[in-house]
């Protein structure tokens, strides 16, 4: 019995902190794999999603309706955001990180300014089970299943239709799309608008788990931004998949045999050797494995 | 008159590479631009394309003036452009790829995918599989196919022998050739390779350092002598 509610113990945890990277990383890995812009404001994306799926369900709307409005939301600001302020940084690494941290301090900063300290979370639903003698929220693994369905979808999307075959398209060269008439300033809008609307709605789906305030995405942007250099940007959902696993694994490990601290401490030293190892990430490495192989 | 050029001076970063450029492609006909290395042909096809801008002169195409319009407008407009170095997508399968040649002409038309694998049946077989994993043969015939499975009017072939073995030669100027008595498409050809120049052209043009320099037919220049004034080969 020992045993068994050890490993589930450990499953869950393993289950927990995927879910908590694939969903903050999610959003930030389609924007930078695509335009090879680092979003330094994606956690506020997050932030705006929370805010609305508060709003809204204390406007008495149905949770889950709440969290897709938040999802939405994020989505439209991220789509006005890149008209007016990304379309000017992309392939510039740099200025792109300095521009959207500008926009990122204006967000949160802006938002203490209106909404205050903190406003009121919404209760986590599902209630929780035991299993031993601890105990654990269904919730959690909801989360988990919905990150694996958005990695999925995403997955599905890039594949499988019109639009996700053309941004594959221009994410390998755009000069290519263009001649064939592709309009891949629509392409850029649209991908950044889908990367700030799963940030929104990953946002939205972890506010029912925590407090929310001004500076809510900024517990999940360093994680997202680990998740992502690791995952590298040739390949969106396997760089990123690859990432969440082995990022996750070794963290909960160490969370589960020593302390919360020691496992992220885990996690990076783990990113430090990934990047030390393959400084373009997981994805990247992998494809040109796969090139040196063909050519031998 | 398909494609007209009237004093085209175009470049990179300011500077002029093609010069006061002026010519015209009929409806129907194969048109070769032939020259030595780096006197600006491929600058020539690319600001046809639309990838660079027109610094001075002016381009029409179909009865439009296209000098402003960029390259994904002119593509709609039925331009099918074939770049040198051929500009698969790599990481897409070959059905992909070839999915990304439905725009061209407007991409309303039923995007015909079945015509082209029969040209290419070699695409057919490797349909599932990754675009890069072809051989340099295969990917032209895949970059000509993406573009015949759109609805172009026009063809822009930038050294589509580049880098292929004989036969695969043989094989496309049997299909541009086909094509341009079938169906009346119209080819714009840079080219090196005086075999395949003399087994399509119906007219050669010579660009030397950015400007026109002489107008030739295919048998002028199959003549070793005169290749080798104008080509210096």
């Amino acid at each position: 019995m020992e045993t068994i509610s050890f490993i589930v113990g450990l499953l869950y945890q393993y289950a927990d902190t995927i879910a908590l990277l694939a969903l903050s990383a999610i959003g930030l890995i389609i924007i930078f794999g695509m335009m090879g812009v680092i979003n330094m404001a994606h956690g506020e994306m997050m932030m705006i999603g929370a805010y609305i799926t508060s709003f809204a369900h204390y406007a008495g709307i149905p949770t889950a309706l709440a969290v897709i409005l938040g999802g939405i939301g994020a989505g439209l600001a991220g789509m006005i955001i890149e008209r007016l302020v990304i379309r000017r940084f992309y392939g510039q690494l740099l200025s792109s990180l300095v521009a959207t941290w500008g926009l990122s301090l204006i967000l949160s900063q802006g938002a203490l300014l209106v909404f205050g300290q903190l406003i009121q979370s919404v209760p986590t639903p599902f209630g929780s089970f035991t299993v031993g003698e601890l105990s654990y929220s269904y919730y959690r693994m909801f989360i988990f299943l919905v990150a694996m369905a958005m990695i999925a979808g995403l997955w599905a999307l890039f594949r499988f239709t019109r639009f996700g075959v053309r941004a594959r398209a221009t994410m390998e060269n755009p000069r290519m799309a263009r001649a064939l008439g592709v309009d891949t300033s629509r392409v850029y809008a649209l991908t950044f608008g889908l990367g700030t609307m799963l940030g929104g709605f990953a946002g939205g789906l972890l506010a029912l788990t925590s407090t929310i305030g001004p500076f809510y995405g900024m517990t999940y942007t360093p994680q997202a931004f680990i998740t992502v250099v690791v995952g590298g940007g040739a390949e969106i959902v396997t760089g990123l998949l690859a990432s969440v696993l082995s990022l996750g694994a070794i963290k909960t490990i160490f969370m589960n045999q020593t302390n919360i601290l020691l496992g992220h401490v885990a996690m990076l030293v783990l990113a430090f050797v990934i990047i030390r190892l393959m400084p373009s990430g997981i994805s990247d490495w992998v494809e040109r494995r796969q090139v040196r192989v063909r050519e031998r | 008159m398909e494609l007209g050029l009237e004093g085209v001076t175009s470049g990179y970063g300011g500077i002029p590479i093609v010069r006061e450029v002026s010519l015209e492609v009929e409806n129907g006909e194969i048109v070769a631009i032939v020259g030595r290395n780096g006197v600006g042909k491929t600058t020539l096809i690319e600001t046809v394309a639309g990838l660079l801008p027109v610094m001075e002169g002016g381009i029409t195409f179909r009865g439009q003036d296209v000098t402003r319009a960029d390259a994904r407008d002119r593509a709609r407009l039925g331009m099918g452009y074939v770049p040198q170095g051929r500009g698969i997508f790599s990481r897409l399968s070959v059905e992909e790829n070839l999915r990304m040649g439905e725009l061209v002409g407007g991409g309303r038309a039923e995007a015909a995918f079945e015509r082209v694998y029969e040209w290419f049946p070699r695409l057919r077989e490797r349909r599932r599989q990754r675009a890069g994993t072809l051989s340099g043969g295969e990917q032209q015939m895949l970059a000509i196919g993406r573009i015949l499975v759109g609805q172009p009017s026009i063809l822009l072939l930038d050294e589509p022998s580049e880098g292929i073995q004989p036969t695969i030669v043989e094989q496309i100027a049997d299909v541009i050739a086909t094509l341009n008595r079938d169906n009346a498409l119209t080819v714009l050809l840079v080219e090196q390779n005086i075999d395949l120049v003399c087994a399509t052209a119906h007219r050669c043009i010579v660009v030397d350092k950015g400007a026109t320099a002489a107008t030739l037919t295919p048998d002028e220049l199959a003549d070793p002598e005169v290749a080798r004034r104008y080509l210096a080969i």
